[in-house]
């Protein structure tokens, strides 16, 4: 009865449509841990600002701290863009501006405050940009164009349970105001195309993100094994084109111990509904702190991530270097490289 | 614990069966489609469009039908990008026809020959000029837009046609685009084909009057054909602002004035049995 449950939920969860924008764009989490790391964080300690990934980790949390901060890409200058397109100020300089792009774009932008304590978490994020756009068809070109402000709160309450295991749950409220459609540059160039093309959706959502944790204590290596589930929740709102089916991530983690500074290597497979090849459900990631500097390295089949971040007396600033591979419209391989940036502050 | 792995397994079987599903739901033969036309593979695009717009009524789809149409046509629509944003109906008045250069040219040779032509060639001419002298001020307008060959022209036009009462303003805005370049080219062939007439014209001889070689020239200029051009060319207009109504409906106004100043010289366009030219009684 109990996985029947599980299953129902999770069914009403699923959609029976996909949409081409990325599910991290308009379902994901935008910061600095989730980016440098990819899924790997949610089985790693190296945890570098804000909430852990898996709540579970907030169960092993020894100190409070408060944290703020923010985190942009180098190409906010879609901010704007996505503001006006957001708050029906759409004008021929947007429209020019989305369709001089040449190929697929993106933009994340976050600011957010969380307290962290043992066993509990709270994060606030006020406004959270994301956007996204794909645009095909030299003749007459053709856009697939998301544009999603959100507000976010989250919550982490984590407890150990027995034999080294420790149990998280998260639950992310959201509300999220978007735009998600497909048009053509004269679509988009008649009057009032607001109306038709640029019309604003709001959601809100609460999801429920149970996390589970393995982690032996004395153990030389501190190896770890966790399980998160995201994305598994309900919404007031059900857009077929913004589905949200649920996502597991089974990953593990050590701590090689060296003689200089703090290593942690962690891997993770997420089970989600989405992939080309299945090695893309693997990543592997490295951290290595040094005083008050840290490294942090993820790899997956067509995506890497190269972070480096300073700890100065509560600052913190850090600079991430996305590197993506894919399949242009033509069918040839293409590459994206992103590089994020984050300044936070730590009480 | 029983209950993590019954959650996880749920999840794994859920994800995985909603994989095959969307993947199925993904594969949108309009975006392979697309993918044709970026490729430059226009006719297979177009086979798949005219065969997926019989059972798939999406807007896009005409619209990429269209649009693949023009890719063949060699016109691509990000090269209009600077004439869409000045996009309006040029002023047609009595005044800016008779200052034109093209009626102020063509006035000259006429009167000049005034005697060789006689008054209903005369009057025939005079029209004429006043229609290309409307024109004029469209072609000015227009002229940044590409210039596509005749032997091409057809796509332009098939284009066209397939988003022949579309539902959308963007449709109607893509249309009357494909028939500005339409528009354009064939003004360009026209004003050529005007001024080899003048030219010709140039070389009557206006002091003998029966000189035989005036005959040769008159009966060379194609005048009936070059009315039947003018009024595809006037009904090409009114057809695009039409569209451009439905895309703007604040300036329909404005598009509905221009329309009856152009109208106005579509009317005046002889319809007279010619006494001179090419397929006059004295020419046959």
């Amino acid at each position: 009865m109990k996985t029947a449950g599980f299953v129902g939920l999770l069914l009403m969860a699923l959609s029976a449509q996909a949409i081409e924008v990325p599910r991290s764009i308009p379902l994901g989490t935008s910061d600095f841990t989730h980016r440098s790391l990819g899924t790997t964080c949610y089985s790693m300690d190296a945890v570098v600002d804000g909430l852990p990934c898996n709540p579970a980790f907030a169960a092993k949390e020894r100190k409070a701290q408060l944290q703020t901060h923010i985190f942009f890409g180098n190409n906010v200058s879609y901010a704007q863009d996505v503001n006006d397109i957001l708050n029906n100020q759409t004008n021929q300089k947007n429209i020019e501006h989305l369709f001089n792009q040449t190929r697929s774009s993106e933009m994340e932008a976050n600011v957010e405050a969380g307290f962290l304590t043992e066993k509990f978490g709270i994060s606030f994020s006020p406004y959270r940009l994301s956007y996204f756009s794909l645009i095909r068809n030299s003749a007459l070109p053709i856009i697939t164009l998301y544009a999603g402000q959100e507000q976010v709160i989250r919550t982490q309450l984590a407890s150990y349970v027995q034999d080294d295991f420790y149990f998280g749950l998260q639950l992310r409220g959201v509300q999220r105001r978007f735009i998600l459609s497909e048009f053509t540059l004269t679509d988009a160039l008649v009057e009032n195309s607001q109306e038709d093309i640029f019309r604003v959706r709001e959601q809100k959502a609460l999801y429920f993100e149970p996390g589970l944790l393995w982690a032996p204590e004395e153990q030389a290596w501190s190896p770890q094994v966790s399980l998160t589930v995201t994305q598994l929740g309900a919404v007031d709102k059900k857009y077929t084109e913004l589905p949200a089916s649920p996502e597991a991530h089974l990953g593990t983690s050590v701590k090689p111990p060296i003689t200089y500074g703090e290593l942690e290597l962690g891997m993770t497979f997420t089970a989600q509904s989405r992939y080309e090849k299945w090695t893309e459900l693997i990543r592997v990631g490295v951290s290595y702190k040094l005083g008050a500097t840290q490294y942090v390295a993820s790899a997956t089949e067509n995506q890497y991530d190269l972070a480096f971040l300073l700890h100065y007396k509560g600052v913190r600033g850090g600079l991430t270097y996305d590197f993506r591979k894919f399949v242009n419209l033509v069918g040839e391989s293409d590459e994206v490289r992103t590089i994020y940036s984050q300044i936070g502050i730590e009480i | 614990m029983a209950w993590v792995y019954q959650l996880f397994i749920a999840v794994l079987i859920l994800s995985n069966l909603s994989c095959q599903g969307q993947k199925a739901a993904d594969r949108d033969p309009l975006a392979d489609s697309n993918q044709k036309i970026d490729k430059g593979d226009y006719d297979g695009a177009i086979a798949q469009l005219e065969e997926l717009r019989t059972k798939d009524a999406r807007p896009l789809v005409k619209s990429a039908l269209a649009s693949a149409y023009a890719g063949r046509a060699g016109l691509k629509v990000e090269k209009l990008w600077d004439f869409v944003k000045a996009l309006n109906a040029p002023p047609v008045t009595e005044e800016s026809v008779k200052k034109s250069s093209v009626f102020l040219q063509s006035q000259d040779v006429i009167s000049k020959n005034a005697l060789v032509l006689g008054k209903s060639s005369e009057n025939e001419l005079q029209q004429l000029a006043q229609s290309m002298a409307a024109f004029q001020e469209y072609r000015l307008k227009i002229e940044s837009l590409p210039y596509i060959p005749q032997n091409k022209r057809n796509d332009l036009r098939l284009g066209a046609a397939v988003l022949k009462g579309a539902d959308t303003k963007g449709a109607h805005l893509y249309r009357a685009i494909l028939n500005l370049v339409f528009l354009r080219s064939e003004l360009q062939d026209g004003f050529k084909y005007w001024g080899d007439v003048s030219e010709e014209l140039k070389k009557l001889d206006s002091e003998d009057r029966k000189n035989p070689k005036n005959k040769q020239i008159l009966c060379s200029v194609k005048i009936s054909e070059f009315q039947d051009w003018l009024d595809q060319q006037f009904d090409r207009v009114t057809d695009i602002s039409e569209d451009l109504r439905f895309s703007f409906p604040s300036k329909s106004e404005e598009m509905i004035a221009f329309d009856k100043s152009i109208k106005k010289y579509q009317d005046e366009v002889p319809r007279l049995e010619h006494t001179l030219f090419s397929n006059s009684k004295e020419c046959r």
